[in-house]
């Protein structure tokens, strides 16, 4: 049940998600989705203006989770953003849509924060569709399930993301492992964001 | 390929020594390699160089580069079971399963010591997506093959997968008794204990983060970073010593993590660092909360 009445994807939100998951096809990947404030206190629309790629390796680790969610928060805070939803894009090819048991956990937590989380399972075998996200709500038992909101994406986001993916550029996304791995790394991943033109 | 033969060679041998799973660089590397140049350059290790190239091939489905490399490992190697077993990788690769198993078990039961065939089948069992499956087979498996780094560290992960962090952190214990100076283990042991939570579980955490720390040389960013969040919701504990301890510690955490920030020489990120402290925003945070006050 979504507070919210419409819920969109900018296309740079969409091609970093995509490729997230394109530049780990073995591993399951998770990041958190940032939303315009304004937009949403005036219009009740959630407008995912950008996605933060967050894990490839044991994402169920919840220390480097909250590390995470640090950084990214005082970065919203910055910049008029906040965070309203996580995805996650599952490790084996054909796993069934659903939100794992760990990330309703995780988006338990977060609704504190937010009060319309949303949860976004890719399909891996749709990737770099838009047919690939689906979304999930929260209910008022607790329980996640597909949200009835009509997702709406920019013009030409499948076009640019499998351009970027021909130009191999998953390769050069950082995300939130990678930084921790080598701290030069920019997990905003400024020069993705700039090869993508933004709605 | 920009890339000189020395060059080629020494990149495939690291990647292959690492286990690591860059499949189509080790393709586009390779193929090169193997197609471009003369055998008579090669030593023995263009066998293993094939044999890298073919599992590649097959995870990014260049099957014709994997019969390619097939048809040159069998025909110098005609009768061994390391090759029987990578042909089932290809009936994997093509989602026959059950014609794989089928194959693992034969070998298995002809060599139950064949440590990579008993493995493969745990591999087979998760492409699956039957993780309870894989678990009871790779558990198996450590009872005959106790020493198995990768092996418990496989089991690890898939006890994590499953939540089931107890398990996991058991994994770490026997990784961490094999082999006590590598501190990546002690950090991922730490990271399981924190995901188990309560105050027990966050001081062994603690400990085990400033044990990473200390074997890596302050250079672990997980551990530092665990480090903080550990000493600092210690401060909170009951008894005075063991919080005004955590504070000291917690302190110390946070300035080395902002030391290691201002020594990474990136420019956009400098720039940036200077308008907003984003990223830093942990351990600045945390300093203010702890009463001292971070370098600008």
């Amino acid at each position: 049940m979504s507070a919210s009445q419409q819920m969109s994807f900018s296309n740079r939100a969409f091609v970093k998600m995509q490729l997230h998951a394109a530049k780990y096809p073995h591993c399951a990947v998770n990041g958190l989705l940032l939303a315009c404030k304004e937009t949403y206190a005036k219009e009740k629309a959630i407008v995912i203006v950008d996605t933060i790629p967050l894990f490839h390796q044991c994402i169920q680790l919840t220390v480097m989770l909250n590390v995470a969610f640090t950084n990214v928060d005082a970065y919203c805070k910055a910049y008029q953003l906040q965070i309203v939803g996580y995805y996650e894009a599952p490790d084996h090819l054909h796993a069934v849509i659903e939100p794992s048991l760990f990330s309703t956990k995780v988006a338990d937590k977060m609704q504190d924060f937010f009060e319309d989380i949303k949860l976004v399972v890719i399909k891996n075998t749709e990737v770099p569709a838009l047919s690939s996200v689906h979304v999930f709500d929260r209910y008022p038992d607790g329980k996640y399930k597909p949200s009835k909101l009509e997702l709406e994406f920019a013009s030409n986001s499948v076009e640019t993301v499998e351009h970027l993916l021909r130009r191999k550029v998953e390769r050069d996304l950082v995300d939130f492992d990678n930084h921790l791995d080598d701290i030069s790394q920019d997990w905003l991943n400024s020069n993705i964001n700039q090869l993508v033109v933004m709605d | 390929m920009e890339m000189s033969y020395d060059e080629a060679i020494k990149q495939l041998r690291e990647w292959r020594n690492a286990s690591m799973r860059k499949s189509t660089e080790i393709v586009e590397i390779g193929e090169y390699l193997l197609k471009k140049s003369s055998m008579s350059l090669f030593n023995d290790e263009v066998w293993l160089i094939f044999e890298q190239v073919y599992v590649a091939a097959l995870d990014i489905s260049r099957f014709d580069l994997a019969d390619f490399c097939m048809k040159k490992l069998k025909g110098n190697f005609p009768d061994s079971v390391r090759i029987i077993k990578l042909e089932a990788m290809q009936l994997e690769a093509c989602g026959e399963y059950d014609e794989a198993l089928k194959i693992y078990n034969e070998l298995i039961e002809r060599d139950p010591t064949n440590a990579g065939v008993r493995k493969r089948k745990v591999a087979l069992l998760k492409s699956k997506g039957d993780n309870t499956g894989a678990i009871k087979e790779l558990c198996s498996y450590l009872h005959d093959f106790m020493v198995d780094h990768e092996a418990w560290y496989e089991l690890s992960e898939l006890y994590i997968k499953e939540m089931d962090y107890a398990k996991a952190a058991f994994c770490f214990e026997e990784l961490i008794l094999c082999n006590t100076f590598n501190h990546l283990y002690h950090q991922r042991y730490a990271e399981i204990r924190y995901t188990m939570g309560g105050q027990e579980n966050i001081e062994i955490a603690r400990k085990h983060f400033s044990q990473a720390v200390k074997l890596s040389s302050n250079t672990n960013m997980r551990a530092l970073n665990g480090l903080l969040y550990t000493s600092y919701t210690m401060t909170s504990a009951k008894s005075s010593s063991k919080s005004g301890n955590s504070r000291s510690h917690a302190t110390w955490a946070a300035k080395m993590i902002l030391k290691k920030y201002e020594d990474a020489d990136v420019k956009c990120m400098t720039v940036r660092r200077k308008e907003t402290p984003e990223f830093l925003a942990s351990a600045t945070l945390m300093l203010k909360h702890l009463g001292t006050e971070s370098n600008p």
